[in-house]
């Protein structure tokens, strides 16, 4: 029945909701498959297009041939009639017809956070998804986000590179890297994580595939943390769902009159919770363990070891790049010792050059 | 009857000797004209034949020929009437052929026998004076021009009557002479702006400096309205005085161009040229079927500022590259190679990204593609030819109210001057002029790094990734801060400086993991 699931599965526009309409007339996926044309005449009447797609690909493919062709790739399948299909998934009332996948499904014992956000993000949400992701991931967290672009590539890549698992659901096939910006994160979360989909092996990145996936990000999490979003942002989808689905959902905060962070703004307006700091979270999701001492300690380190004018100019800084000029003007320092100070702060990992001579604070 | 008039035709920026040979003899009535002519030198003969009519001359219907040799070069432009003209005359017997020896003619005629002016004065005028003329008559309107070249007689004719009278009855041309040195040191300062007036942007005035100091090129990135286009333009101010070589030599290049200023003869200020980013190949560079100079070389000895960098067309911009290496363009036709001068101090500035706002996200909303595709359309190796590239910033409302005053030209001069001279008495007897031109071989030799800077090097040499070509740059540019600061050896400070300016690396522009 699996391989049936999995053709059913395969087949370009047709998605979960049509299938689900398959099912309720045929009563299991191997049926619809081999039913006679006429029994299709429902759909027919309605001359919906979708059924013609159903039926080309029924004529052209074979179940094996399918199943062949995404073992070749290595692309594994799981419907939700299988017992190992994620129990949280199953409990939506528009649950993924099955799920195709790279690599492992998230771990059920163990806590998943979604950690979403814009893709166009500032320094500030860099960080903070970078922070809050290690954070997660050493507290024993799996991430999952959508592999895009800025906070999802971010906070999947802090994760991964600590050793942590994280798990990217994808809005097309899973043997299509998009963005290709984030090849080298596609090709790790395979080794130390994996790559979820319910889009047919080869899909492109279509616009509908996106809220679609969303349900999938919030329903696969124990809590969804928005780190920027804007005003009309694909994230506040999912936030909405995780509410429905009966999640807890995050916000970092932005300031008042920050674009990026009006959407964030906007839920914890709505009773969403904030995110005070990277502490303050992980006590909110009793995931706090010795990590907040260390960080306290390093951070006293830190501050002994800078010289006056590296100390002065370090509480200038903030996570809002600063173009030299400000910074020199903010300072009072002469050029070269503010770019002597730079340099030093730079070394120490404590400051960064965002973009061509801005400067903005890394912790 | 024969007569002969000397004349010179423009090649390149230099003049060639060219004789017009005109001969009047019975046969049909008919004006031929022989010598690999351009149409306008052709049309010649209508003028010519007017302008001595309407001046009084009655030309008998003769068969009239004129030869303008040597055959092989092709005559351009209008300043042949004048000479085909007295050339005719003398042939006719209104002009003896002996008071021509030693004297160079050049202009347009009008119909009614007036004399226009004409481009390239200056380098006919130092053509004639190689060929070993003694009086150079030219038209009034391009006489400070002529005047110029020292060592030559130069006389200003307003018409064809004045010419004739000239010689044959004592009559009186404008006889013109200047002092180059008195002009070029009166005028030393006469630039209409000044850095005093910009308030605030404390690190693209010293971007600046450093960049006209060792003469790099220098890019300047930021938003739109911050006073980018306002510092280039005062570039030129904070350069070295001109010489009077270096005023020649743009002096010609600008004469050939037809735009020196006004009744002025000589070129009293560094040019500061910004050719909009519509401009084609040819008017950047130089060309057309007979080569004229382009904007690089009216940027000789001065300033090519190319504003929205990325705006210009990609291969107007790639033909940059030649110039830049070799200080002169070189432009070949089959009538033979032409070689401008082009040895120009490129500035260019750019916004960070379409919109102009990037990395401030309240205001860019660029897709991070978006922000490097913008930075595409400008290539790896025209980029790795500037050598420093600086950030200008939005200036504070404190800072524009404050009234506080910024360094004037004059004082960063001074710097500047200084600097130089310190570069010209370490590469004195070498091609080297300034730190810019440094080869890599010579790199090793003059901007030796002792061992605190070494390891500062090596260290960021693998932080950022370097390439080795941004590595030299950065010694270059840190040599330049160390002889601002008069310091013999490069030290960390510099150091760290010119890593500050080094150019944008495209790898991680737009923000990676």
């Amino acid at each position: 029945m699996e391989e049936y699931w999995m053709g059913i599965c395969s087949i370009p526009g047709v998605y979960q909701a049509q299938i689900d309409q398959l099912i309720r007339h045929f009563g299991n996926p191997k049926a619809a498959w081999e039913a006679k044309e006429t029994e299709f005449k429902i759909w027919k009447e309605k001359e919906v297009k979708w059924i013609d797609d159903f039926l080309t690909f029924r004529k052209h493919h074979s179940i094996a041939g399918v199943c062949h062709r995404a073992r070749e790739k290595g692309i594994n399948f799981i419907s939700r009639d299988n017992e190992s299909f994620p129990e949280k998934l199953k409990n939506l009332t528009d649950c993924p017809a099955g799920l195709f996948y790279k690599g492992r499904l998230p771990n059920p014992e163990q806590y998943s956070v979604a950690i979403i956000g814009a893709r166009q993000c500032s320094h500030y949400g860099k960080v903070m998804a970078q922070e809050l992701s290690s954070a997660m991931t050493e507290a024993g967290a799996q991430v999952i986000s959508g592999m895009a672009y800025g906070i999802d590539g971010y906070a999947q890549m802090a994760s991964v590179s600590r050793g942590g698992d994280s798990f990217g659901i994808l809005g097309c096939g899973v043997d299509i890297c998009y963005p290709v910006e984030n090849y080298s994160l596609y090709s790790m979360l395979q080794e130390s994580g994996g790559l979820i989909s319910e889009f047919p092996v080869g899909s492109q990145p279509q616009r509908i595939h996106f809220p679609m996936r969303n349900r999938i990000i919030s329903g696969l999490s124990d809590v969804v943390v928005v780190v920027e979003a804007r005003k009309k942002s694909g994230s506040l989808i999912t936030a909405d769902l995780a509410l429905d689905q009966g999640k807890d959902v995050y916000a970092v905060p932005g300031r008042n009159g920050d674009v990026l962070s009006y959407g964030c703004n906007h839920l914890i307006e709505q009773g969403a919770g904030l995110v005070l700091s990277v502490e303050s979270l992980l006590e909110h999701l009793n995931l706090l363990k010795k990590t907040e001492k260390n960080r306290e300690e390093t951070q006293k380190k830190k501050q002994l070891a800078l010289a006056r004018e590296e100390n002065l100019l370090y509480s200038n800084l903030n996570l809002r790049p600063k173009s030299l000029q400000e910074l020199s003007e903010k300072t009072d320092f002469s050029l070269p010792v503010l770019i002597n100070a730079l340099y030093e702060l730079e070394r120490k990992g404590l400051a960064a050059e965002i973009s061509k001579n801005y400067y903005a604070k890394l912790k | 009857m024969f007569g002969t008039a000397v004349t010179a035709a423009i090649c390149g920026i230099e003049s060639k000797r060219i004789t017009v040979e005109a001969d009047v003899s019975d046969g049909l009535p008919m004006f031929t004209m022989v010598g690999y002519l351009s149409s306008e030198v052709r049309e010649a003969q209508e003028r010519v034949r007017t302008a001595l009519k309407n001046s009084g001359f009655r030309l008998l219907p003769k068969r009239v020929t004129i030869n303008l040799a040597p055959a092989d070069i092709r005559k351009e432009g209008s300043g042949f009437d004048l000479p085909i003209a007295v050339a005719v005359l003398t042939a006719y017997g209104y002009l003896p052929q002996d008071a021509l020896e030693g004297v160079f003619f050049a202009g347009e005629l009008s119909l009614n026998g007036e004399i226009n002016g004409i481009h390239g004065i200056m380098s006919m005028a130092a053509a004639a004076l190689e060929c070993g003329c003694h009086t150079c008559i030219i038209p009034m309107a391009n006489r400070m021009e002529g005047a110029v070249i020292q060592g030559i007689r130069v006389l200003g004719a307003s018409n064809i009557s004045e010419v004739i009278n000239f010689f044959t009855s004592n009559g009186k041309l404008t006889e013109t002479h200047i002092n180059i040195e008195e002009i070029l040191s009166e005028q030393e300062n006469s630039y209409s702006v000044d850095f005093a007036e910009i308030q605030g942007q404390e690190v693209l005035r010293r971007g600046a400096e450093v960049a006209v100091s060792g003469m790099h090129n220098l890019l300047i990135i930021g938003p739109p309205g911050v006073g980018k286009s306002m510092i280039a333009q005062r570039i030129p101010t904070i350069l070295p005085p001109l010489g009077i070589e270096e005023a020649l030599e743009i002096s010609k290049i600008h004469s050939i161009a037809g735009v020196l200023p006004e009744g002025k003869g000589i070129m009293t200020t560094r040019p500061f040229r910004a050719p909009h980013h519509t401009i084609t190949r040819t008017a950047l560079a130089g060309g057309g079927r007979v080569p004229r100079p382009g904007e690089v070389s009216l940027a000789h000895h001065a300033l090519l500022y190319l504003d929205e960098l990325p705006e210009f067309q990609k291969d107007t911009l790639e033909i940059l590259r030649q110039p830049l290496e070799d200080g002169q363009v070189c432009i070949a036709r089959n009538t033979g190679t032409y070689i401008f001068p082009a040895d120009f101090m490129l500035v260019a500035s750019m916004n960070p990204c379409k919109c102009g706002y990037y990395p401030d996200r309240n205001r860019c909303s660029c897709s991070i593609r978006e922000v490097k595709r913008y930075l595409d359309h400008i290539s790896q190796p025209l980029l790795d030819r500037m050598d420093i590239c600086v950030e200008a910033a939005p200036v504070s409302y404190m800072e524009l109210s404050s009234g506080r005053k910024g360094e004037s030209s004059a004082d960063i001069r001074k710097r500047v001057v200084k600097a130089q001279k310190i570069q010209q008495k370490r590469y004195a007897g070498t091609e080297v002029k300034f730190n810019a031109g440094l080869k890599t071989s010579e790199i090793k030799k003059y901007c030796y790094l002792g061992k605190t800077e070494e390891s500062l090097m090596k260290e960021t040499f693998e932080k950022l990734q370097l390439s080795g070509r941004a590595y030299h740059r950065i010694l270059k540019v840190a040599r330049t801060i160390a002889d601002l600061d008069e310091k013999d050896q490069i030290g960390v400070l510099h150091l760290k400086e010119a890593i500050c300016y080094r150019s944008l690396d495209k790898k991680y522009w737009g923000g990676n993991f």
